[in-house]
């Protein structure tokens, strides 16, 4: 089977989503690279560089029949130039216009993560930049794959599932259900502490997050089942609260609720 | 004379352009520019103190926790609070895995294939040095460096509950609950790096120092050198005291000493110029910082030039090795409950040396709020653009005489440029459609 090519374009964020994306484990980058896809283009990645870089972006665009994920928000204020992502023959791209043009021929569009899914820290008020999340610019084909950043192993599954031709079922906002179908709360492994009222008073502690801000209950994604890094560890393990990372109104809740009136 | 765009340079985080003027193949100038700009600093304007440590990790994605790490210590120097030893001991495990993860992806997955043909690589090395037979092992370590820098953010998640962008860091010290189990998974994710640096990465270095010498003769800064600290409190592990040498002269470096010049900033009055790298000056000067300030300001290494750039990075990721298995072996097992605490109106400075060099985070809290925040990052030092007076930044300064065979392929640039390990995951520095600055403080290059 040929490789199916893959453009990452790295917008208005900080680049985290591919640095957690080259973490993935199921399956591994190495597998993924040499299986599945052919990392077309990524600004961390590719080795040319310069019109040569740019160049094969627009190759692969023109080419058609691509995988498209977007890291970042768009950064729309004064037409995008907050956000350039090269010069091609001469002419400064933006992140927006390089959004606009890929996302016409994708055959999947990914947002990777909060700010690409939802404008994310991006676009946290006051909003200089102007960022919006992807789906404003490329509409609602836009699979939504948010945590901050999201997990390279979810991505790393999802990209094989797809271009394996399996049927992948997906919520009201576009997110795959086998992800983003459970909250935090349902899987904790915290949840008889709870369900018995033991909540931790402090950080550090091993009991129920709750009544530090815990957004666990409002909050889905599979993060207590996967975990995080190679099933190593996730932040309700590391003795804090989940802040929701993972939601549309994610940074604009205090992430420890309920302490700023202490 | 001869006007080439480098635009992007691809293989770092973030999106930086270059331009330089070329007369008679040698580089006489050159101008670095940031093409990205987020406003970070004034988004933490009014937000509770405490959720700065995870809100500026978000600022770049390759080296999180060293903003996590800045911000804990400036809110700490703001209310006066000193972390246990065991804390800081754990702070240094958390962000020591992460610059491990990041010197193994920096010099294989960025570095190297400006040496070695690489599938993929349009043919940037025309005309490789390194023989066939020497390089297949260093094409087989640009595969398996992916898995080494994977089981370094492992190693970190084990304390910090995820990378990138760990929880563990918190106001006062860290969240962990070290287990024999954690100790046992983090000395075996340790044990196997040490070898590939050890091993691996040293040979694939010194294959790429026989084959092209003369980068051991461009790529020089000034002798202008600046550091905040890397392990500063363990002397048994010190990578690096925090010290500047400026002009000769050396101290420790604070934040009062720095300047920001902004004078090269993109403004909607001057739009052909995007950028958004403000310049940092010391005592007005500009610094070079990083792994090779470092080396050079502890002795290890006599000289600036881009070769030294890159062996710097290599060398340290032994010591980073050495260090952690030292934190691993003083740590103690059992939990780290953060004490109560309440914040008062105060400011602070939160120093650190990290991946790419000296940061600085300073934040001053009114009425229980952030009332202003600036972050000095090392990218800003490193890729500075000239300033009111003219002087050029150390990247700048390092291209300037660089000699280039193919104008076409100016890759000799490349390489300097990503002996730096750039870093532009954020900027913020602007004005707004009537000319007026928009947020004094609001800027950040990474």
């Amino acid at each position: 089977m040929p490789l199916k090519k893959l453009i990452w374009l790295e917008l208005c964020g900080c680049s985290g989503n591919f640095i957690s994306f080259l973490n993935c484990t199921t399956p591994s980058f190495d597998v993924l690279t040499s299986q599945y896809i052919n990392l077309s283009y990524s600004n961390s990645h590719t080795i040319p560089y310069g019109n040569y870089a740019m160049d094969l972006l627009f190759k692969t665009i023109n080419e058609g029949n691509y995988i498209l994920v977007i890291e970042g928000a768009v950064s729309t204020r004064d037409n995008g130039v907050y956000n350039i992502i090269g010069y091609h023959n001469g002419k400064p791209i933006t992140g927006l216009e390089a959004a606009k043009v890929a996302g016409e021929n994708a055959e999947y569009i990914i947002a990777a993560g909060t700010c690409a899914s939802f404008g994310g820290v991006s676009a946290a008020p006051p909003n200089l930049s102007g960022s919006v999340p992807v789906s404003d610019i490329l509409g609602n084909k836009v699979i939504r794959m948010p945590t901050c950043p999201v997990s390279g192993d979810w991505m790393s599954s999802l990209i094989l599932n797809l271009i394996d031709g399996k049927k992948i079922d997906y919520d009201s906002l576009n997110r795959p259900i086998y992800l983003y179908g459970i909250t935090i709360h349902d899987n904790c492994p915290r949840r008889s502490y709870f369900d018995k009222k033991i909540f931790a008073k402090h950080i550090g502690e091993i009991t129920c997050m709750f009544k530090l801000g815990c957004k666990g209950p409002v909050t889905k994604t599979p993060c207590p089942v996967t975990r995080w890094n190679g099933f190593i560890n996730w932040p309700v393990g590391a003795n804090t609260p989940c802040i929701g990372c993972a939601n549309s109104n994610f940074p604009n809740k205090d992430f420890f609720t309920g302490r700023k009136n202490k | 004379m001869k006007k080439i765009t480098i635009s992007p340079v691809t293989r770092i985080s973030g999106f930086l352009t270059c331009n330089v003027s070329i007369e008679k193949k040698y580089v006489i100038d050159a101008n670095i520019s940031g093409t990205l700009f987020r406003g970070f600093e004034s988004m933490l304007i009014g937000k509770y103190p405490e959720d700065a440590i995870y809100f500026t990790e978000r600022i770049c994605g390759i080296c999180s926790s060293a903003h996590s790490l800045a911000s804990a210590r400036s809110l700490e120097a703001a209310m006066g609070i000193t972390p246990s030893i065991n804390s800081k001991a754990i702070r240094n495990i958390i962000h020591g895995f992460d610059i491990l993860q990041n010197h193994l992806r920096q010099f294989y997955i960025f570095t190297l294939p400006d040496f070695i043909a690489l599938p993929n690589s349009e043919n940037i090395v025309y005309k490789q040095r390194i023989p066939l037979d020497e390089a297949k092992d260093m094409i087989s370590n640009y595969g398996r460096a992916i898995y080494y820098s994977r089981i370094a953010h492992e190693g970190l998640s084990i304390f910090g509950g995820k990378a990138p962008h760990n929880h563990g860091i918190v106001f006062g010290g860290v969240s962990s609950n070290v287990t024999p189990i954690d100790i046992g998974k983090a000395e075996d994710i340790l044990f196997n790096i040490t070898q590939f640096a050890e091993n691996n990465m040293q040979e694939d270095l010194h294959k790429i120092e026989k084959y092209y010498p003369e980068y051991f003769k461009i790529g020089t800064t000034p002798d202008n050198f600046l550091s905040f600290g890397l392990f500063e409190d363990f002397p048994e592990v010190m990578i690096c005291p925090d010290k500047y040498i400026i002009d000769g002269k050396s101290n420790i470096p604070i934040y009062e000493d720095i300047a920001e010049y902004t004078n090269t900033l993109y403004t909607p009055d001057n739009p052909n110029d995007y950028n958004f790298i403000k310049a940092p000056r010391i005592f007005g000067e500009p610094a070079e910082v990083g792994p090779l300030a470092r080396a050079i300001i502890t002795g290890r290494i006599k000289k600036s030039c881009t070769m030294n750039r890159i062996k710097a990075r290599c060398d340290e990721t032994i010591l980073i090795c050495k260090a952690i298995k030292y934190f691993l072996s003083i740590i103690e097992l059992g939990q780290n409950i953060q004490s109560d605490f309440t914040f008062h109106d105060s400011s602070g400075n939160g120093y650190t040396d990290t991946i790419r060099g000296a940061l600085v985070h300073h934040l001053e809290i009114k009425d229980n709020k952030i009332l202003n925040y600036d972050i000095i990052t090392p990218s800003a030092w490193n890729l500075s653009s000239k300033d009111e007076n003219n002087i050029a930044g150390p990247l700048e300064n390092a291209l300037i005489g660089t000699f280039i065979e193919d104008e076409t392929n100016p890759i000799e640039i490349i390489r300097t440029i990503h002996s730096f390990d750039p870093c532009v995951s954020c900027a913020t520095h602007i004005y707004n459609l009537n000319g007026e600055l928009l947020n004094e403080f609001n800027y950040m290059p990474w």
